[in-house]
């Protein structure tokens, strides 16, 4: 046998299949203005076009119930106008905050397979090391205080989240260092030390804050996606747009650091530079996270989990697939959270308005039984 | 090829550890690197791989000190092979060898028809083709311990440092790497140096021995000029014998024997 047969590379192997996952996050983000609402009446196309300007004609929305506002079976140009106008709020309502759960989930994913990887510890997440809670914590102290300037499109909240969890991510570094490695348990036990203080100020500072901010902090804290406008999703991104590139772009150099530090050393890679730039660019979009939506758990934990069980460990597909996996997953969460509430209006009989469940509770609702499942299918 | 001049290393507990230690490692040569534990083996193997900077003296390879030589141009000529390489992530066999083409591509984020072709080359080599489809962490050590040497040829060094890669093995498996290694030493043309403790694996196979002694020289040389029970006696402090067997080359066998129950060193 001179010549073996092509190897499946592992770009042959999961290639498709990342690029369906794709696609099909594609399709959630485009069918999202139009989920949950009467889809008798608007459906997600309709949505697009009206936000697009394309011509809806008259005829086209006879027999749907919320288009024919007197009832008479017949659409006049004022119901048409109005449909259109009504959609077009949809879509500015709702395609904003999926963009936005889009980016948030992916960067958690992401930001939680790298540390997985980095840490080499199932554990290690933002929340875990105590990146996410130092991060609350300055954002927390931003909001409190009422810095609300934003310069270059990140604001004075984000600023100050990412100034908490660096602050907090060194600390954690400087406390371990004495092991010598960075993988210890040390690590994790200095992470969830500093990260339960930093709870316990978050705690102090919702005390001595007025009733009308303290509710406000308790959603927040919560983890949410509300009130986001496009500009707000967008001025996340100077702050996620690094991890994201460092760590698809480093992937290779993850792929040898698993094989141990000496091995990826001797290959050539910089392995202290490697921990440095990653740390430093999960911290960066992990604070724009916590800034805008609050700690969001779980994603982080769960999704690179669920991720690696199915294609394994190699993080040039396990990164990406990663990303992608939480994006469709904070989508789906998001969903769900709009159901629920609109669920738990029907069954009260109470109006709840426009709230939503807060995300973090759907996370771990939706999120654990899949984990479980996984964890014992692995088993076997 | 590899030369080692006049080493020094310490630690921040033991700043002369190691050192005075010379060697110089030629193409085609088989090096065992014998010892007690913390005798400073696997220190100067990493000093020889470039992972640590010698305090005094320096390693030069080709010529050029490993102290100007860009990490990675270095490991596009030296392969290190560690005692302890990660098993947690469940890489494929194929993978893994894969990954040995690491320092040749800066670039791209997936391997070429060539590095598939080098990978399919080492792991006929080392009779690890037909594991090529199994995860790392199915396999049993003595096979891992032939991936990782097929990782280390992928990365087509002029050297290649192995550090106790005989260590966890049945015979039968320390026999098939230490023969993998001669096979690269004599026919591929490499420089091959390997940690070990087995006197009688690295008498059997390397040409050139060097026995350290609590960070210090204690002989250099042939198998047959080192492993004398005299010099291994004093290192050791154990005392030891040459068996021949009738029909075999080399230098015989070496076996420890009883000095009697009282001594303890």
């Amino acid at each position: 046998m001179n010549s073996p047969a092509p190897a499946p590379t592992s770009i042959k192997r999961y290639g498709l299949r990342l690029a369906v996952a794709a696609a099909g996050l594609a399709v959630l983000l485009i069918i999202s203005p139009g989920v949950g609402v009467d889809s008798a009446s608007y459906g997600w196309w309709d949505v697009w076009r009206a936000r697009l300007g394309w011509e809806i004609s008259q005829d086209e929305l006879v027999g749907r119930p919320l288009a024919d506002l007197n009832g008479d079976g017949v659409i006049s140009a004022e119901e048409r106008d109005g449909f259109v106008a009504v959609a077009r709020t949809m879509f500015n309502l709702r395609f904003p905050r999926a963009l936005l759960a889009l980016q948030v989930g992916m960067t958690l994913a992401l930001c939680g397979a790298v540390l997985q990887v980095l840490f080499r510890n199932p554990l290690a997440t933002p929340y875990t090391l105590g990146i996410a809670s130092g991060g609350a914590l300055g954002a927390l102290i931003a909001l409190r205080l009422g810095w609300v300037v934003a310069v270059a499109g990140v604001s004075a909240i984000a600023a100050s989240a990412f100034g908490g969890a660096i602050l907090v991510v060194g600390l954690v570094f400087l406390i371990a260092r004495g092991s010598g490695r960075l993988t210890s348990n040390e690590l994790l036990l200095a992470g969830v030390t500093l990260g339960l203080f930093c709870s316990a100020m978050m705690m102090f500072v919702t005390a001595v804050s007025n009733e009308r901010e303290t509710f406000f902090i308790v959603r927040w804290m919560m983890g949410s996606l509300d009130a986001v406008r496009t500009i707000e999703g967008a001025m996340l991104l100077p702050m996620m747009l690094p991890a994201w590139i460092v760590l698809i772009l480093f992937s290779r150099s993850l792929n040898q650091y698993r094989m141990g530090d000496e091995l990826a050393a001797a290959r050539g890679v910089n392995v202290s530079l490697l921990q440095g730039v990653c740390v430093g660019v999960c911290t960066l979009a992990t604070a724009a996270v916590v800034a805008h939506c609050g700690p969001i758990g779980f994603v982080g934990l769960v999704v690179p989990h669920m991720v690696a069980l199915v294609v394994g460990s190699d993080c040039r597909i396990l990164l990406p697939a990663s990303a992608i996996a939480g994006g469709a997953f904070l989508i789906i969460c998001d969903w769900v959270s709009q159901l629920c509430m609109r669920v738990a209006g029907w069954v009260s009989g109470q109006q709840l308005g426009s709230a939503t469940l807060p995300i973090g509770v759907v996370t771990a609702v939706v999120g654990v039984p899949i984990f479980l499942v996984l964890l014992r299918a692995r088993r076997r | 090829m590899l030369t080692v001049d006049d080493v020094h290393f310490g630690f921040s507990r033991r700043p002369d550890f190691l050192g005075p230690v010379s060697l110089d490692v030629q193409r085609g040569d088989c090096w065992a690197i014998v010892g007690p534990n913390g005798a400073g083996k696997s220190t100067l193997l990493r000093l020889m791989a470039g992972l640590l900077a010698p305090h005094r003296g320096e390693v030069r390879f080709q010529g050029k000190s490993l102290r100007r030589v860009a990490s990675r141009e270095r490991a596009r000529s030296i392969s290190f092979v560690p005692q302890q390489t990660g098993g947690e992530a469940d890489f494929l066999v194929r993978d893994v060898v894969l990954m040995g083409r690491f320092p040749h591509r800066s670039m791209g984020l997936f391997e070429s028809a060539d590095d598939h072709r080098i990978a399919n080359d080492v792991m006929e080599q080392t009779q690890t083709l037909e594991l090529a489809d199994r995860p790392l962490t199915t396999l049993s050590s003595g096979e891992a311990q032939r991936v990782h040497v097929a990782a280390a040829l992928a990365q087509q060094p002029r050297v290649l440092l192995l550090d106790e890669p005989t260590a966890s093995l049945d015979i039968q498996h320390q026999l098939a790497v230490f023969r993998i290694l001669k096979e690269q030493a004599t026919v591929g043309g490499l420089a091959v140096v390997v940690v070990t403790h087995d006197l009688n694996l690295a008498a059997r196979f390397c040409t050139r021995v060097l026995l350290l002694n609590d960070g210090k020289v204690a002989a250099i040389g042939s198998a047959e000029e080192v492993f004398t029970p005299d010099t291994l006696q004093s290192v050791y402090g154990v005392p030891l014998v040459r068996l021949t067997v009738p029909g075999q080359s080399g230098i015989g066998w070496l076996v420890p024997v009883e000095s009697g129950p009282e001594r303890s060193e």
